[in-house]
């Protein structure tokens, strides 16, 4: 997992950009560490492509020796004719999702993320995680 | 000539390329033939083009039976056509804009449903937009053996428009759909670090509600708009015969508008429409012998009629009627037309009528389309 040095700033902001058909729902998370099963602070779910802006993480508070964790789940409604169509659709949701993050000592920097399309729902999931350091 | 035939070749070899279809292997991204390209020869089931549901790409092919041996369709007739929406990157895309929705509320605020409050009636042109190019042979009337013509169109929805309702049922299930995601239930599923991606997926999919939320959404979505008109155009050129002393020549080319006025009747299905078309063309038609010459003369036509269909979930069919005045004589299209989706995987075409081309005697054409990357019901080739 990646790390980003937030030093003892606040507060840390994430964004997400994303262009796409779908409706995107975008959940954030912060766990003390990697092997928690319980966050202790999160970001109230929302669509991206609605709420553009960038994010306090845990309300403005200092958030460093916590692990961020981002999922985004799509849902297509637009018919599509065979699954070619739909992975066009997947590939531009791959070149253009961005979750960035803020406020640290090393400035704006975006998250890697790993992504996973089904055909049969329609859907699309996309993780990304890092340590805040 | 010869670099004419070269660059057809090139040009749909590098569409398959890129398409990652083998269409020898399993047949996939076949699609009824119902693009301007086909259409343009009047060997496709309906004369009436929609540019709906169109494949990133797809590849065409016809087969005909006529009762009259002079129609003479060859074995050699294919074409491809693609989106070029599906292959350009995006911008400033979203639900909203996709669906023709706008705001006038600044870039970057944070937007809420009840701030789209207009629509884009032009929405469509771009997102719809196919290109075709078509090879096939025939007689078309015309010559004694078929020959081969080389076709290419265009064709797209110049204008939509939802009524007030469609537009606030998509706005009212946007907005349980988002309620729904940001449900505690839902929270919990993304919150758990120990589930994959694959198992979020089946575990969103499995939630009480969901399939129903999002089965309605789509069905509202999915609704025909009240009125859309569609264009296209297409342009063929016949490839000439060096064996029979023919050079290559103007062909054929046509300009289509088709209005269409849909009426949604869910007490029949819950996807099933009637529809009225309005259908305009005009035709400048190169395959018409001069009977004192012998050589091939131009014809200017001007087509327009009219095609009322049923569309149920499955099933639709229709009749349309077109006159065409042209410079000699006027004549006549009857065409009643049918389609069947027996599965996701395999669905027929079917056209049975009067052609202009036909001189009174019937005309039956059949498509026929399978293996859309579905759990197919045919399979060819063993190996896939």
């Amino acid at each position: 997992m990646e790390a980003y040095n937030v030093g003892t700033n606040a507060p840390i902001k994430l964004k997400i950009a994303i262009e796409t058909e779908a409706i995107p729902m975008s959940y954030a998370f912060l766990y003390h560490t990697i092997d928690d099963k319980e966050f202790f602070s999160s970001i109230p779910p929302f669509d991206p492509t609605q709420k553009t802006g960038w994010k306090q993480l845990d309300g403005g508070n200092p958030v460093n020796g916590t692990i961020l964790r981002v999922l985004t789940f799509l849902r297509f409604f637009n018919d599509f004719p065979d699954e070619k169509t739909f992975k066009l659709a997947i590939k531009q949701v791959e070149d253009t999702y961005e979750p960035s993050i803020n406020g640290g000592d090393d400035g704006p920097y975006t998250i890697p993320f790993k992504l996973k399309a089904f055909y049969e729902n329609k859907s699309c999931v996309l993780e990304s995680g890092i340590k805040l350091i | 000539m010869t670099y004419l035939k070269f660059l057809c070749v090139l040009v749909t070899s590098v569409l398959v390329a890129q398409s990652d279809t083998n269409p020898t292997a399993g047949l996939k991204n076949l699609a009824p033939p119902n693009s301007p390209a086909f259409v343009l020869m009047d060997i496709a089931p309906s004369n009436i083009i929609v540019p709906d549901n169109i494949q990133a790409f797809s590849i065409q092919t016809i087969n005909a039976f006529s009762g009259n041996s002079k129609d003479g369709l060859g074995n050699n007739n294919y074409a491809v056509e693609f989106q070029p929406y599906w292959y350009v990157k995006r911008e400033k895309m979203n639900f909203f804009k996709y669906n023709n929705l706008k705001t006038d509320k600044p870039e970057g605020e944070t937007i809420s449903v009840n701030d789209y409050t207009r629509y884009n009636v032009f929405g469509d042109v771009w997102k719809k937009a196919s290109v075709s190019l078509a090879l096939m042979d025939g007689t078309f009337n015309v010559f004694e053996v078929p020959q081969s013509f080389v076709s290419v169109g265009v064709r797209t929805r110049l204008l939509t428009v939802k009524t007030k309702n469609q537009i606030a049922e998509i706005k009212s299930q946007y907005t349980g759909y988002e309620e729904f995601m940001s449900s505690p239930e839902v929270i919990a599923v993304f919150a758990n670090p120990s589930l994959s991606l694959s198992e979020i997926n089946t575990a969103i999919n499995s939630l009480e509600g969901y399939q129903t939320i999002v089965q309605n959404f789509e069905q509202s979505i999915q609704r025909k708009p009240f009125f859309a008109l569609d264009v296209a155009v297409a342009y063929s050129h016949f490839m000439g015969d060096k064996s029979q002393d023919m050079d290559d020549a103007f062909g054929r080319l046509g300009f289509w508008a088709t209005g269409d006025l849909a009426f949604y009747t869910p007490t029949i299905g819950k996807q099933s429409h009637v529809h009225i078309y309005g259908v305009f063309r005009y035709l400048r038609d190169g395959l018409n012998l001069d009977p004192d010459s012998g050589e091939l003369r131009i014809e200017n036509t001007t087509d327009y009629g009219a095609k009322i269909a049923l569309e149920l979930d499955k099933l639709s069919f229709g009749y349309e009627y077109i006159t065409r005045d042209s410079e000699n004589n006027n004549e006549e299209r009857s065409i009643g037309s049918i389609r069947y989706k027996i599965s996701e995987a395999f669905t027929i075409n079917g056209g049975f009528g009067k052609n202009f081309v036909s001189e009174g005697t019937t005309v039956v054409l059949f498509g026929i389309q399978w293996g859309l990357d579905f759990d197919s019901s045919v399979v060819l080739d063993p190996n896939r």
